[in-house]
Formats: C-alpha cells, structure tokens, sequence
C-alpha cells in the first residue's frame, strides 16, 4: 500500500519539482509499458508506410532489375491523364454515395426508433448487406446488372418494359450507375446502426417536453433528434467519404475497373498499377499520393466544420 | 505394508507407473533394436520405390478433365510420378503467374502463351524445352504447325510442345442469314457493316455481338485476329509501333468497331460463354471468337440454335487471321530440383503435348471432346478428330483458315502491354475515349516499355 502510494506520488506532475520522486524507475517503467504497444504500432503502421514511401522511389517490378528512380515514378502518374481519370471518378462516387449513404442510413435509422412487431428481425436483415464481404456483394450485383443473364434485364424483359437487354455492364454510365446502387447498398446499413444507436441515447423526456411544447414529429426530429444525433453524424459522414476513397473490392468484383476506365477509382488504379502493369514503384507512389490527399480532406472536413458538430450541442 | 499388487481403489485395466515404465522400456528397446535392423539394410531396399512429385499450374478450364488426364499420366507410370494440379482464373493467369514465378514458388510445369514467353524466358523463370529434351527439336518441331512453332519460340529456341493451338475464326448464323434474305457473308468489315443495317431494316435490331472486356485477355486476340484480316500488325520485325500510323489496319479496325458499336448495330458481350449463349437467342448473326466456341455454338445438347452455325473466312483484304498456341512449359525451378525432376516434367510435357505410345492422346481428347484446336500436324489428317469436327465444323473451312493463320510478334513487355491494350481497346470501342486517344495512349505506352526495358 505504501509502495503504491508512493508510485503515485511519484506521476504526480509537480511544478516545484523537476523529477520526480523515483525517477529513474518510474521512467524506465513508462517507456517500458508504452515501448510495447509503440513496437506494434511501428510494425504495422510506421514501418508499411515507411517502407511504401522508399519504395515508392525506386523502379520495382518483378521483371526488372531494381533501380532508383527519384521522384519519376510520382512525374509519370502526374503526368497521366488515367491518374485524373481516377480521381475524378473517385470524387464523382463519393459525391454520388456518401450523401446517399448518409440519408438512406437516417431514414432507415428513423424508421427502426420506432418499437414495431419484428423490429428485431428487420434490423438484422437491414444490417446483412453491411455483413456481406465487398467482393461478394459485388459478385452478386453482377448478378443483378450482367448484360446477357442479368436478374434486373431478364425482369425488364419479363415485364414487356425491355425489348432487347440493357448494357448496363458495358456502358460507360451505366456501369457507373450500378456501381454506385452496390456501393450504397454495400454501406447504408452500418450508418443506419450507426445512426439509430445514437438515437436511442436521447432520453426519451426531451421527447415528451418537445410534445408537451406542442412540437409535432418532424419538429421534434429537428429540434431535439438532429441536435443530438450531429456528433454521429459527422462520423458517420467521415467514414464514409474515407469508404468512398479506398472503395475496391465491390469494383473489382463488379465491374473490374471497366468498361474501359469507367469505373476506376484511385484504389483499382493503384491495384493495376501494381499487379498488371507490374510496377510495384508507381503502385506505392500513387498509394502515397492517396493517403496523403485522405489526410488533407479529412483535415480540412475537421477544420470547417463547428465544433458543435464534432462533440454535440450542450456537451 | 501390505500387498502392493493388488489395491482395491484402481480398476483390473488401470496401471500401475511401475507397469508402464516397464513396458514403455520394453517397447524402446524393441524399437531401438528394430531400427538398427532397419538401417543396416542397403540403402536401395530402405529408399522403396521413388516417388517425384510435380506441381503443374494451369488456367482455370476444364479442370475435370486435366484432372482425368493426370490421373492417366500417373497410371502409366505407376504412380513414380505424382502431379498436383493449381489452377489460376484466366484474367489473373499472367499477374499471378509473374509474382509467383518471382518468389520462387515451387512450378514444375506450367501453361504458358506466346505472349508471355519473352517475359518469363527473359526472366529466367522457365527454360527452352529443346535443351532438355532435344527430339523436341528435330522430331516434334517438323510436326507442328507454324504459328503454333512461332508461339513456343524465343530467340530461336522452341519452349513446349503445345496444349492446344487455335486459330480466331468469323462465325455466323447462315440460317439466320438465309432466312433474311442475304446470299453470302460478308467478306470485308464495310460490307459486314452493310449487312448488319439491311438485317437490321429485317427485325435484327443488333446483328453483331462481339466479346471484348477491359479484364479479360482474349480482347486483345480479337482485336488482333479482326486487324489481321485487313492484313495489320501491331509492331514490325524490330518491334516498333506500326498501329499508331494515320491508317493503319489497326486504326482502320477500331474505328470500324467504335462506329458500328456507336450505331448499336454490335453488342458487346464481356465473355465468349455469354457471345455463345446471346448467339442462340436468334437476336445476332455475327460473331468473332476463338474457334473452339463454334463446337459449344452447335452443341445440340445445350443449345437451341446449334447446327445453324457456320466459319467464313476472316473479313478485310488478306483474309488472315491469329492463330496461336498454348504450352506446356518447364520451368527453371525444376532443373534446379535435379534430374529426376527434370526427367519426370519431360515425361509429364511428353505425354500431354507430345507423343506416347504413338498417339497425340492428349492433344486429341481436347480436340474431339472440347473442340479446342491443335498444332500437331498430324492431328489435321486424323479419322477421329476430323469426324468429330466435322460435327461442328466445315472442317476443309477450318483448314483454309488455318492455312491463312499467323501468330503475334511478341515483345518481351507484351504481357504488360496486352493488359494495357485491352483497356484502351474498350475505352474506345465503348465510346469512352475517341479512337485517336486510344491508339495515342497504347503509342506512349509502347514508348514507355520500350525505355523500361532497352
């Protein structure tokens, strides 16, 4: 008891004492508990990144020999315009899904507050898309969208609204369209849990004075649901644009990138790079470019938004 | 102290340590001295029969029957040699191929494409097949047709004996064709163009299907064979870009194919499989694709439309087409493993592409089952296969085409360039990209790699 007492004593921060009583000890034991939780954040985050940075400046491939290349591999993806093709379309998907995501996850979150018969079922079923691996969902939605034998044509067909099937696959715009329905079907519903977890954190008496105030359902959702539910929001809203940035299996299982490059966002890029152009130099260079352009939008996100929004009105 | 033999508090089959020490030293002893036994026999009575045990890598088709075709190999030889089959999906084959190649997975024997042999040749990942067998040169060789030779050789040395060569072949519905009234088909792309709008003035609203997909590889070869046909190349003898001039075949071709897709007189199918299935709904007459989808075309065992269909030659002006083949190869990490290694993959390449026991046994299962073509010569005169076929096929068609059939010049990078292609070849005939941007970008390209590997 009295070695613990003086262990304490010992953190105490103390302005009138430059070290502390058992310095060397105790300092030894911080360094000691934090080295190991540091030695894996190293391992699996400092060195892959440090490593993808070095290498990102080096010619590597299987087939050729490894060389230094300087800064060449980042001139030659600025210098591509499949670099500016990628990255728009990656902006255009994340300006098509995130708020798409966002709001069907809200309704649905709405929906489900409300105690119903079978409310349990239905979550779970909402929730399954969310459970389904990426590329098996884009398997799937092949399914759905395939030229020739697809479930949506043949249906189409079968109503007498199609005479002949629709390319959905293999028109440019089209194929994005689809990828856009499977990537917010993929991703509503972990908002929508998300989202609706939040709701039941709001006591339920700032509903009954909201009613007692006259305020009707619409009028309660703004004026004590929304409020309360901003700080999810913004989560919500950040995750997703991060999803929306490094979304690819779905792609790669969907589309595969095509027809062409219309459905190549920066990870598919980075991914052909790296393994069909064999060019595993440029594939971290774009990689970098990648993470580095997720940070300052994330950052920037943080910046302009209140923080109220970040921690909650009244919090 | 009473009887220690006996005690009531443990059951008859219960022992005691002193029992088990006792019979565990017995059973070392026994063991010890058996062991001694055991290992002064000579060493030939202690090794029992040697078993080589081969990894054989493949793409993913038929699978079934490779399997089938192993289990007789393993049979002929008594089971001395095993062989375990991997199989890689097709659009993955060369990525896959090429990373574990790399990393020194251990590949006996692989299938291999003209398109890739530089690469991997150059690499040092597979080996030529005449300096280790070398009747492969001077029997086998002589036997093969010539853009099956040209696909299995690299600066001058033949690599493989081929699992199957095939030529790309014009398909068309001639019922179809007759029944609307149109005499012949066509024999240029402009007049196929042409007969596509008469048909589709006939009810046939797209009377073209093609199969092109930036992911598959086989875009590339249909493109290839269809500017063959106005008698094209990508590259000349020293490998330099020919398709970028101002009208060159290849120019000619793509343009031709943005045009009739734009006009929605063609359909773009993203597989062969799917061009073999929307051809047997009555909706489309045209086709191109490796030939062997001619046999599941006019399978009437899984298709209704089968025995309507039919080969003319290649559209454009020479009328030529791609032929190509497919390989087995030994590679390099085999050799290293010794000469039983090396003995038992020849075996292995012998007995699926060469001959054993006189026959192409292999080679012709593919071809009398599953319709896939073949570089053995003496195949083209076999009773079997020319019956079998015959089912399917005008085969004396199938021989004029074939005649008129070149393989690819192949660069050392073309396996990169092929995935590259085949994405602009998309971008522009999906309407994407204009087709001036996409021969621009697979010009760069070329330059690119070019650079890379001087």
């Amino acid at each position: 008891m009295r070695g613990a007492l003086k262990m304490a004593r010992g953190f105490e921060l103390r302005p009138d004492r430059l070290r502390p009583a058992g310095w060397r000890t105790d300092t030894a034991m911080a360094y000691a508990l934090a080295g190991g939780a540091l030695a894996v954040v190293a391992l699996f985050t400092i060195y892959p990144v440090g490593y993808a940075l070095v290498g990102s400046l080096y010619t590597l491939s299987p087939i050729l020999p490894r060389s230094f290349a300087g800064l060449s591999n980042y001139g030659l993806i600025f210098g591509s315009p499949y670099f500016g093709f990628a990255l728009r379309t990656t902006a255009v998907l994340a300006l098509a899904t995130v708020p798409a995501v966002v709001l069907l996850g809200l309704l649905v979150a709405v929906l489900l507050s409300r105690p119903f018969r079978g409310a349990t079922l239905v979550k779970v079923v909402i929730l399954l898309p969310w459970t389904i691996p990426a590329a098996t969902g884009g398997v799937m939605w092949k399914g759905v969208f395939a030229d020739a034998w697809g479930a949506l044509n043949a249906t189409l067909y079968e109503l007498g609204l199609v005479h002949n099937y629709i390319a959905w696959l293999t028109t440019p715009r089209l194929a994005f369209l689809a990828t856009t329905i499977a990537q917010v079907w993929a991703q509503f519903p972990l908002a929508a849990v998300l989202l609706l977890a939040a709701m039941q954190a709001i006591p339920g008496e700032l509903y009954e004075a909201a009613a007692l105030d006259g305020a009707g359902g619409l009028r309660a959702f703004a004026a004590v649901t929304l409020p309360h539910i901003q700080p999810m929001l913004v989560v919500v809203t950040l995750f997703e644009i991060l999803v929306a940035l490094t979304a690819f299996d779905l792609i790669f299982a969907l589309t595969g990138g095509g027809p062409g490059t219309a459905t190549t966002v920066l990870s598919y890029f980075i991914w052909a790079e790296s393994f069909k152009m064999l060019s595993f130099g440029k594939g971290l260079a774009l990689a970098a470019i990648i993470a580095g352009l997720s940070l300052v939008l994330i950052a920037a996100l943080m910046r302009l938004m209140p923080r109220e929004a970040l921690v909650g009105e009244g919090r | 102290m009473g009887d220690k033999s006996y005690d009531p508090g443990r059951s008859r089959e219960e022992w005691t340590r002193r029992e088990f020490l006792k019979l565990a030293g017995a059973g070392a002893a026994y063991a010890a001295l058996g062991g001694a036994g055991v290992l002064s026999l000579p060493r030939s009575v202690l090794a029992g029969p040697k078993v080589v045990n081969l990894n054989f890598t493949v793409w993913s088709y038929s699978i079934d029957t490779i399997q089938d075709n192993i289990n007789k190999f393993q049979g002929a030889y008594n089971g001395a040699i095993t062989v375990k089959l991997n199989d890689v999906p097709w659009p993955q084959y060369h990525e896959t191929m090429v990373n574990r190649l790399s990393n020194k997975t251990a590949l006996h024997v692989l299938y291999n494409g003209g398109d890739w042999l530089p690469e991997f040749a150059r690499a040092g990942w597979v080996v030529p097949l005449e300096d280790y067998l070398p009747r492969a040169r001077t029997f086998y060789a002589p036997k093969i047709v010539g853009y099956a030779l040209q696909d299995m050789t690299y600066n001058g040395k033949m690599y493989g004996l081929p699992y199957y060569a095939d030529i790309t072949t014009f398909q068309y519905n001639a019922q179809l064709l007759k029944d609307k009234g149109v005499a012949k088909p066509p024999a240029t792309w402009e007049e196929l163009a042409d007969q596509a709008k008469f048909l589709r003035g006939k009810g046939i609203e797209s009377p073209i299907a093609f199969e092109f997909a930036a992911g598959l590889p086989t875009t590339y070869d249909n493109f290839t064979a269809m500017m063959f046909g106005r008698g094209g190349e990508w590259f000349d003898k020293d490998l330099n870009p020919i398709f970028d001039q101002p009208n060159s075949a290849a120019r000619q071709q793509l343009t031709w194919l943005a045009g009739v897709v734009k006009q929605k007189l063609a359909t773009v199918l993203p597989h062969e499989t799917d061009v073999v299935k929307a051809m047997n709904t009555g909706r489309h007459v045209y086709t191109v694709l490796w030939n062997y989808n001619l046999a599941d075309a006019n399978n009437k065992a899984v298709h209704p439309l089968a025995g309507q269909f039919k080969v003319a030659l290649m559209p454009g002006s020479t009328h030529e087409t791609q032929g190509q083949c497919k390989f087995y190869n030994l590679t390099r990490y085999a050799v290293d493993q010794g000469q039983e290694t090396v003995d038992a993959a020849l075996k292995f390449i012998e007995y699926f592409g060469g001959e054993y026991q006189g026959q192409y046994s292999i080679a012709k299962r593919w071809a009398v089952e599953k319709g896939l073509g073949f570089g053995q010569l003496p195949l083209f005169e076999d009773a079997d296969v020319k019956k079998s076929f015959g089912q399917w096929i005008d085969f004396d068609m199938f021989k004029l085409q074939a005649s008129k059939a070149r393989a690819r010049r192949h660069a050392v990078w073309e396996g990169i360039f092929g995935e590259f292609a085949r994405v602009q070849l998309v971008r522009a005939i999906s309407g994407e990209a204009p087709v001036d941007e996409a021969i621009g970008a697979m010009a760069q390209k070329v330059k690119e790699l070019r650079a890379q590997f001087k």
